[in-house]
């Protein structure tokens, strides 16, 4: 019942900024606009901040997945092309098809067909995912060092979704040609 | 209030504090995850619930099962209440970039979506399990998932829609 609100609420918030969308996707793959990685930025920026004060007060604990070297490098490598070419990921991938996108059906089979495969495969794949580094994150053993580094990431993320990103992104048009800059207005 | 970033920051400071509030244990007590739902649908229907892989991913994958559940029917309800509901087969910038034929766009999307949970699979996480989720987590698998992401998916998109783009 929990991870169905969620996912109510989820959807609720992509819908509303259109972000789960083949056409939203890909012109940000092909650099037309940087709106979708600017939110992406701006939530691991506040979610880093808060999840830590949450762990700090005993109400969470840190979650993290093994870093096996071979496996999500690769994996990253194939998940990218699949983006690139479908247009969706994972979860935005019903949200398309909720909204009438019906060629998401065709990409949901294609990863349940992934699926029972790799099931299949796992215990031939699994010698090759490896050498697994463990469950690492940045976080220090020191509490106060940990703070910094948090805070010094989130600002790090933040400075790249606000300033970097809008000043190294070339604004197009819809045929993808590059427009004239925008005239600058001051701003708070 | 914050100028032209106003939008940015609202969507993603609702999204980034919305994956803070599921991990809390008297919650979910785990961050969101979506590409597992696509072998634990796979094991249930084709009756594979007894290999080894099935038996790690059970619960994950029933959880976000549900997940994507909300998630269509959320999407759903906010397709009709703003507006945005439309069948169809081509997403008009497919249609730009690489025509018009459906059978051509379905083609590609099965193949994108079994690269894409092959992956997901491969590096045991997606966009939410691992970029999100794992982002905020500072997590490295997901940096250097997020990294090598974002190379293929640059670089995929430059070549497969090649021509249309400057």
């Amino acid at each position: 019942m929990i991870a169905f609100g969620f996912g109510i609420a989820f959807a609720l918030i992509a819908q509303y900024a259109r972000l789960n969308t083949f056409d939203a996707i890909v012109a940000t793959a092909l650099r037309r606009r940087h709106d979708v990685v600017q939110i992406m930025l701006v939530a691991v920026a506040v979610s880093s901040v808060a999840f830590f004060g949450e762990y700090l007060l005993g109400g969470a604990v840190v979650a993290v997945k093994p870093f096996y070297l071979i496996g999500v490098s690769v994996g990253g490598l194939l998940f990218g092309i699949g983006v690139a070419i479908l247009g969706y990921c994972p979860g935005t991938m019903t949200m398309a098809l909720a909204e009438g996108s019906l060629d998401a059906v065709f990409g949901i089979a294609g990863g349940v067909l992934a699926g029972a495969i790799y099931t299949v495969a796992y215990p031939a794949v699994r010698p090759f995912i490896g050498p697994d580094f463990g469950e690492l994150n940045l976080y220090a053993s020191n509490r106060a060092v940990s703070a910094i580094i948090v805070l010094a990431y989130a600002a790090t993320l933040l400075t790249i979704a606000l300033k970097i990103l809008p000043a190294r992104a070339a604004p197009r048009n819809a045929a993808g040609a590059l427009k004239p800059a925008p005239p600058t207005s001051p701003r708070g | 209030m914050f100028g032209k970033h106003t939008k940015v920051l609202l969507v993603g400071s609702a999204i980034g504090l919305l994956n803070v509030v599921v991990t809390n244990v008297y919650l979910a007590g785990r961050p969101v995850g979506a590409s597992t739902s696509y072998p634990f649908v796979a094991g249930v229907a084709l009756n594979l619930e007894a290999t080894e892989y099935f038996a790690q991913i059970r619960n994950a994958g029933s959880w976000e099962f549900l997940f994507l559940l909300g998630a269509f029917v959320g999407a759903l309800a906010g397709a009709v209440a703003f507006g945005h509901f439309k069948l169809r087969l081509v997403p008009p910038l497919w249609a730009e970039l690489k025509g018009r034929s459906a059978t051509r766009r379905l083609v590609w999307s099965l193949v994108g979506g079994f690269l894409l949970i092959l992956g997901a699979r491969l590096a045991d996480g997606c966009t939410s399990g691992h970029i999100l989720s794992g982002g905020m987590e500072l997590a490295v698998s997901s940096l250097v998932f997020a990294g090598f992401v974002g190379v293929a998916l640059l670089a995929a998109a430059r070549r497969f829609y090649a021509g249309a783009t400057p």
